[in-house]
């Protein structure tokens, strides 16, 4: 059984720095957590509750306070909402 | 604790800069990486992480006793006894069950009653991939291919290593061990690559794989003589674009996920539903657990040295286990061997194929094409219809002509689309993105991933099912 | 839809032609999308007879009775009249119990199915994942283990039963199976006795306890993740998370839960005599 040989990795390229990579990812989770809090509030809540996961939930809900009174959580919620009346999908 | 999930992106975004501020202190790196692998694992159950510091340990010693003796039948009685150790291991956990129904039945059929009796015991998430990855490095080892580690550390970091843990890539030890040896440098991180194969990771899964799932492919298969004829070969295809893309998703976001970690992981998955035949689409399908089967297995048998029906043989053999690697049941056996019986029958016939085959005109290439695809996709059912009933009942009304009515919706079709799509997107599109990517601007960086994965968590499900290697 | 960028053909003109044949097959399957809902039609959907004259059976809860509705959909299915004359809904949440009522509040989704899909007939199982603190409807929670879990669960309890009761429909509440992991094990068993405790006190004569599937005739129900099929083969009949049932299991379970949904639609006026099959006779000679 002949084979290319995926045992071989492809030599390094032109590539991001470790800074971009790192601004990358956090700038992304923050925009997702700023625009989808409920997920965030979902997942806290799902914890059994220590004083740490209790103020990063309440911080959480924060989060989603003010997200929403800038309408910028209801976009998503809007979204969500026209997607699973065209696909037909399960509601949450 | 899954790719596409809250929990983590959080893991992550803690193991990220914890490993480059280590980067310099290699050692404690290393540790670190295989405690936050370790508490990966423990997300699932805190006790299999026994598995692995027994798997680990037990293996670090076993590769110095076999590099300890100097004459070949010593390291070789030494390498059976710990390759025998490591199969046990699986054996018990995954396939004792299996065996004892298996031979309870073969008695049973001629009338003999035989009670063996059953382990019930839980098994442990990833036996399979962590099993051949301590095969890979013992057996390198006897081959002297390797020294054996003297760090321990660098053996659980091998084997435990929380991106391929769970479903692989499998990587060689040779490979991973030579980039343990030192820091890693951060101008090797593809940034581009890792964030368009995380996000096509995360499409993958999250819409196609798991709305295929569960809008039309497990209905097809849960009764099939229910369905149309026409359904139930939709449901093949749909099985086979959500496999792919559930498997090749997850191995996607191991490799970016591990390349921003600074580490090097093997392709998996090469376009496989495009192969011109079946030699060629294990060229393309689970790229790494191929070649393991070749260099560990094949070869050991034999490979094709010993004549032409040594060589069937040794293809037939390797394929049947391959195909029980995946799970105890005469299914996977079966799934194996129809792939191991269509590799013998492409060496009968002389077909070497591949599309760089320069003998072969444009007809037979896209005749061994239609072949090659409609084979797999056949082949598939096996590995996903639960019973050999199951199979046959598929087949049966699949190939009855009993009806062409359809129950595919329209937002499911377009998730067909999407799926087939995969395969029709050439490479050098992607090359193309991800180098206009790694050129645009830091905003652009952002907004791409941000946008994305904004979208496909719009369209997600309610909730993620694992991945379907998880079982493996 | 990323891949690394693998070889993919390695020959420019096969690769232009491989691509034109998927470019192909791409047109072909998006063609198709738009003109499939001409020939789309319920998979399932009974013929003949009128929808608001069958039976209705929901299934509802968590990840194990939609175990049973799979089974007893392979029954139904298999028998034109049965077909024809019931139908089934599929209400199980996966992952979902009493015990979060901020994510799924079980009572309310009870009267959401009794007003969209007005069951005949309801089998319910739940519990499952309820090894976890309890948040009520106020929002507070009760940790896992604390004095006054078991009471704010059994409150609970009666909450559900109580929506159920009022669908007047008829009730089935399923005993939950025997687990693997001891710890499951005692769990279930608890609060199999507290969903039969509450069934006794509701005292609703639409409302009935069924005993969880049992591989083992007689004495202490053990887990058992291989066992006889029909035909008496031994086959994986749990799978291997210890908990839910295989795709023969299931078949097992709805074998035993069938009779009984005859059994109770019967007392309630809603025989279902002229579809019953010898398979379901000789289930019902077993009991």
């Amino acid at each position: 059984m002949k084979h290319a040989n995926p045992t071989e990795f492809e030599g390094p390229r032109p590539a991001g720095t470790l800074r971009t990579a790192a601004i990358v990812i956090y700038a992304t989770l923050a925009l997702l957590a700023v625009t989808i809090p409920q997920s965030v509030v979902n997942w806290l809540a799902d914890m059994n509750g220590n004083p740490v996961e209790d103020t990063a939930l309440r911080g959480a809900q924060l989060l989603l306070n003010l997200s929403q009174r800038a309408g910028v959580a209801t976009v998503y919620q809007r979204a969500r909402d026209i997607f699973i009346a065209i696909s037909g999908a399960e509601p949450d | 604790m899954l790719f596409p999930t809250i929990g983590f992106a959080v893991f992550f975004a803690v193991v990220f800069p914890v490993t480059w501020l280590l980067n310099a202190h290699n050692t404690w790196k290393k540790v670190f990486l295989v405690a936050a692998s370790y508490y990966f694992y423990a997300a699932w159950r805190p006790e299999f992480t026994l598995l692995l510091l027994v798997s680990s340990v037990f293996n670090y010693g076993a590769a110095f006793a076999i590099d300890h003796f100097k004459y070949r039948a010593q390291r070789l009685t030494v390498l059976w006894l710990a390759v025998a150790a490591n199969l046990g291991l699986l054996g018990y956990f995954k396939y004792y069950n299996f065996f004892a129904a298996s031979l309870m039945n073969a008695f049973g059929a001629i009338g003999v009653k035989v009670d063996i009796g059953f382990i019930e015991v839980a098994l442990p998430i990833a036996i399979s991939f962590l099993t051949f990855h301590a095969l890979s490095y013992i057996i390198d080892v006897y081959r002297r291919v390797i020294k054996p580690t003297t760090s321990l550390v660098d053996i659980m970091f091998y084997i435990g290593f929380f991106p391929h843990l769970i479903a692989g890539p499998i990587v060689r030890a040779n490979k991973f061990l030579a980039q343990t040896t030192g820091p890693r440098d951060p101008a090797n991180i593809r940034l581009g690559q890792s964030v368009f194969l995380i996000l096509g990771g995360l499409f993958k899964k999250v819409i196609v794989a798991n709305y295929l799932s569960t809008g039309f492919v497990d209905g097809v298969f849960r009764d099939p003589t229910a369905n149309s004829s026409l359904d139930l070969i939709f449901g093949m295809y749909g099985y086979a674009l959500e496999i792919y893309c559930d498997f090749s998703a997850y191995t996607d976001i191991a490799i970016g996920i591990a390349n921003l970690l600074g580490y090097e992981f093997p392709q998996n998955f090469n376009y496989p539903y495009r192969a011109v035949s079946v030699q060629d689409f294990w060229r393309r399908w689970h790229m790494s657990l191929s070649s393991w089967l070749r260099d560990y297995l094949y070869i050991p048998l034999g490979g094709s040295k010993f004549g032409t029906w040594a060589t069937y043989r040794n293809i037939m053999i390797t394929m049947a286990l391959g195909g029980l690697w995946h799970g105890a049941s005469w299914a996977f056996l079966i799934w194996g061997s129809l792939h191991g019986a269509a590799l013998v029958i492409e060496r009968m016939l002389g077909i070497t194929g591949d599309h760089g085959d320069a003998k072969r005109g444009r007809l037979a290439t896209a005749i061994g094409w239609v072949v090659t695809t409609q084979f797999v996709c056949l082949a598939w059912v096996f590995f996903r219809a639960p019973s050999t009933d199951a199979w046959l009942g598929y087949f049966a009304t699949m190939f009855s002509g009993r009806s062409w009515s359809t129950s595919v919706t329209p937002f499911v079709a377009f998730i067909f689309a999407l799926g087939a799509l995969s395969h029709i997107l050439p490479p050098r599109w992607f090359v193309t993105l991800e180098k206009r990517y790694d050129e645009a601007p830091l905003a652009v960086k952002v907004l791409v991933p941000f946008v994305v994965i904004y979208l496909i968590s719009v369209a997600a499900p309610a909730g993620i099912a694992p991945f379907i290697y998880f079982q493996f | 839809m990323v891949f690394r960028s693998g070889s993919g053909s390695g020959i420019g003109d096969r690769r232009r032609r491989a691509l034109a044949a998927a470019s192909a097959l791409g047109a072909v399957c998006l063609v198709l999308s738009l003109i499939l809902p001409l020939a789309a039609t319920q998979g399932r959907a009974a013929t003949g007879a009128d929808a608001t004259s069958k039976i209705r059976i929901a299934f509802a809860g968590d990840s194990i009775v939609d175990n049973y509705w799979s089974g007893i959909e392979r029954i139904v299915d298999a028998d034109p009249c049965l077909k024809n004359t019931i139908e089934l809904g599929r209400f199980a949440r996966n992952g979902t119990g009493l015990t979060r009522g901020d994510r799924v509040y079980w009572p309310r989704e009870i009267r959401r199915i009794d007003d969209d899909f007005k069951p005949t007939l309801s089998v319910l199982s739940i519990g499952l994942n309820d090894q976890q603190f309890i948040v009520d409807g106020n929002g507070a929670r009760t940790a896992w283990g604390a004095p006054d879990w078991t009471d704010k669960y059994r409150h609970e309890v009666f909450e559900f039963l109580k929506a159920a009761v009022a669908t007047k429909a008829v009730v089935l509440m399923v005993g939950m199976p025997a687990m693997r992991e001891a710890r499951d094990n005692a769990d279930i068993t608890d609060k199999n006795a507290m969903f039969a405790e509450a069934i006794a006190a509701l005292g609703d004569s639409n409302l009935h306890y069924i005993e969880p599937w049992r591989l083992h005739a007689a004495g202490t129900e053990t887990f058992a993740s291989y066992g006889p099929d029909k035909s008496g083969r031994l086959v994986q009949i749990r799978t291997p998370d210890g908990q839910h049932f295989t795709v023969a299991g299931e078949d097992l379970a709805a074998s035993y839960l069938f009779p009984k949904i005859v059994e109770a639609l019967d007392v309630a006026g809603k025989n279902l005599d002229q579809c019953l099959t010898n398979l379901t006779k000789q289930s019902k000679d077993d009991q």
